[in-house]
């Protein structure tokens, strides 16, 4: 059963994202850091997407870019790491590309040890209206019914 | 009308009372003092409460006589809602395949350092 997902508005400008899996901090890392394995889930947006490409240099100072490929459009994630504490805290600067670049956002993540798993605590800034907007018509926010698809195969796997 | 500013629209949803006073005019118009009635604070507090609602373009007031009756404004919560709601979604299928593949690396045989590097090359 998948975990459930904590998502709240904290202040006045902070969304704080919170999810429990099965796995200690160590392999939770591994497949944020590990291009091979975060191209296995992370999100592209629905039917026809993609993760293209992954790059990841996952110290201070270093630089990530993830290059979301769908039907006709193409965005692009990109960052530098601020702060890398392996595996519990890592705090990234992130500037989409949809295609025009977003203006920063210090991404916190947090991996805890919670008995054999961990606990990830994601604190972001809520991007402008203008940013929304673009997140809304870039289609990566869409796609769900497929997106359970993909899980189903991967688990039948 | 003014444009909804929907950076102003976040600040005004953090507060409990302005989502309790959103949520109370979601079933319908009221005027300061029905809005007031099931909160222990002080009418002027709820209209300082109902002028950042209004200045965030959440609700509009219109005048009847000497009441300023307020309404839930179309548009802008229903922007933040769908923005948030759809950020969740696409959180929480990423994340329920993070599961899959963390199920599949806690099933390999413990991974040394080497091999750990040659499957960081992208093609």
């Amino acid at each position: 059963m998948p975990k459930p997902l904590t998502f709240e508005l904290k202040g006045e400008t902070q969304l704080v994202v919170t999810r429990d899996f099965d796995a200690p901090p160590a392999v939770v890392w591994r497949a944020h850091m590990e291009p091979s394995l975060v191209k296995k889930w992370q999100n592209g947006g629905g039917e026809g997407w993609e993760v293209a490409e992954v790059e990841i240099d996952a110290r201070v100072g270093g630089r990530y870019r993830m290059l979301h490929r769908g039907p006709g459009y193409e965005f692009q994630i990109t960052g530098i790491f601020l702060e890398v504490e392996a595996p519990h805290r890592v705090v990234q600067e992130e500037i989409m590309l949809l295609p025009d670049p977003t203006p920063p956002n210090i991404v916190e993540t947090l991996f805890m040890a919670r008995g054999e798993g961990t606990r990830m605590v994601m604190t972001m800034t809520v991007p402008d209206a203008e940013v929304r907007q673009q997140m809304m018509d870039t289609g990566m926010l869409d796609g769900m019914e497929l997106s359970y698809q993909n899980l189903d195969a991967l688990e039948a796997a | 009308m003014p444009t909804p500013d929907y950076d102003t629209a976040f600040a005004a949803l953090g507060d409990p009372t302005r989502r309790a006073i959103l949520a109370r005019l979601a079933k319908g118009e009221a005027t300061v003092g029905e809005l007031a009635e099931p909160f222990p604070i002080s009418q002027p507090a709820i209209s300082r409460h109902l002028r950042v609602l209004e200045e965030a373009g959440l609700i509009t007031r219109r005048v009847d006589g000497t009441r300023r009756p307020c309404r839930l404004a179309g548009g802008t919560l229903e922007e933040l809602e769908a923005w948030l709601d759809g950020l969740r979604r696409a959180l929480t299928a990423s994340y329920d395949r993070l599961d899959a593949v963390l199920a599949e690396e806690l099933q390999k045989p413990s991974i040394t350092p080497e091999t750990d590097l040659s499957r960081d090359k992208e093609s």
